[in-house]
């Protein structure tokens, strides 16, 4: 019976398993491209950001965590324990898509300044906690600055992620918005929750 | 009729209880204690044949944030010069937040590696399944680790031919930023599409239902055989961790 399919049924079905799959691999895979043509940015979310936007916010929840597990398991431990910040930006992502901000490219990029606010915020306490502000990426000279001017180690975590986070996003679903227009429309419309967004 | 030959697996669920219990240890309990547990999670380091993957990962990850972290943490920390170097003066509060903050990622770390060096992921995905796990989140790691190398193999193809093309990675970040769109779109389309195939098999192999008793793709790949007095001491073991904690909130 169709009604009584649960919200975690509807996204998280054969059909989109693959496509979760895909997203967090897709995550991985852009990290090592960014890395390839030296760019200054994470650009890590670009499969959550895609599949809480074809799919629906929980499998973009889902397609986070399982990006960082993976990442944790075999790359780098630090990914696991930022596991909120994913279910976050997977949330978020499905919810403005739904709102129709991928339609446009001058909608994404304030959605995804919006997204990077969110991401610094939970995001802070973590680094904070787990590693004193430190995360060897190459944003930690801001942490290091704002401690220098004195701030707490979490106002400087959170300051450095309000300055980085916010670019990062905006270019994520600034590359996401082309993704969608690029990618054939037969493509598009066999995705679940592509016809929402 | 057998179509599928199973392989028998022994698992003892001794090794992820006590990971679970360092891991709760490394975020309940005081500083004290977790030391004293480090300090034995060294010693049964040592003597583990996979101890150089360990210490490997221990050195590439932890070491340099433990490092950058004891600089950052000591200098701009208020509280009482401890020592100097030059016009650097690292302060107590600041050396002991590092401090705290070390001890407890290398517990994090050193148990779960210790852990995965011991135990391979398959036998963990199919004991899980066998416990009662949701078998669609199961296969959805499994297949993730996959295509990452799948995507990685094709990335490195897509960067050779658009190298080919004239990619300069030595121009200006505006320009570099214009070649990810030629690598991501080709990847994306392909993957995209190879997904969506692989949810009609998926779908016509009645990978719907959680744990689906009709279900051919529920077929387990391999027999786990459980130690049963592992899991009973592990669960001991967490337990007692779980009982000192609530006896140190009372007391």
């Amino acid at each position: 019976m169709a009604d009584s399919i649960s919200w975690f049924e509807k996204e998280v079905n054969a059909t989109t398993i693959p496509l979760i799959a895909f997203g967090a691999a897709l995550n991985i895979v852009v990290g090592q491209a960014v890395q390839l043509i030296k760019l200054p940015l994470y650009l890590d979310s670009i499969g959550t950001i895609l599949i809480a936007c074809v799919v629906g916010p929980l499998a973009g929840m889902l397609t986070g965590t399982f990006a960082n597990l993976t990442l944790g398991f075999f790359f780098n431990y630090a990914f696991i324990f930022f596991i909120p910040v994913t279910l976050v930006i997977g949330a978020f992502s499905g919810f403005v898509a739904r709102a129709g901000v991928f339609k446009r490219w001058y909608t994404a990029i304030p959605a995804g300044i919006l997204q990077g606010g969110l991401a610094a915020v939970v995001s802070a306490p973590i680094a904070a906690f787990m590693f004193g502000g430190v995360t060897m990426g190459g944003t930690d000279f801001l942490v290091l600055y704002f401690r220098a001017i004195g701030k707490s180690i979490v106002q400087s975590v959170f300051f450095q992620g309000l300055a980085a986070d916010p670019v990062d996003k905006a270019v994520s679903y600034l590359i996401v918005y082309f993704l969608l227009s690029r990618i054939p429309r037969s493509i598009l419309l066999r995705l679940p929750g592509y016809a929402n967004t | 009729m057998q179509t599928l030959e199973l392989v028998r697996r022994k698992y003892n669920p001794l090794s992820h209880y006590v990971t679970i219990t360092i891991v709760f240890i490394a975020f309940a309990f005081s500083i004290e204690w977790q030391t004293i547990v480090l300090v034995a999670l060294v010693i049964a380091t040592i003597f583990s044949p996979k101890r150089k993957i360990i210490y490997r990962g221990f050195m590439k990850f932890v070491l340099p944030l433990l490092l950058i972290g004891f600089v950052i943490n000591g200098i701009f920390f208020p509280g009482r010069i401890v020592f100097s170097i030059g016009p650097l003066h690292f302060r107590d509060q600041g050396l002991l937040f590092a401090a705290g903050v070390g001890v407890r990622l290398s517990l994090i770390v050193i148990s779960i590696s210790y852990y995965f060096s011991r135990v391979k992921s398959e036998v963990i995905s199919e004991y899980l399944a066998s416990r009662g796990a949701d078998r669609r989140l199961i296969y959805i790691f499994l297949l993730s680790v996959a295509m990452v190398h799948l995507m990685r193999d094709k990335l490195q193809k897509i960067y050779m031919a658009q190298s080919a093309r004239g990619l300069d990675t030595t121009r200006s970040v505006f320009t570099r930023a214009r070649y990810l769109l030629p690598m991501l779109v080709p990847l994306s389309y392909s993957y995209l599409s190879e997904s969506l195939d692989r949810g009609i098999a998926l779908r016509a192999a009645n990978f719907s239902d959680r744990n689906s008793a009709g279900s051919s793709a529920v077929v387990p790949l391999m027999e786990i055989e459980a130690d049963k007095s592992g899991l009973i001491l592990g669960r001991i073991i967490l337990a007692a961790a779980v009982v000192i904690w609530i006896a140190g909130l009372i007391l």
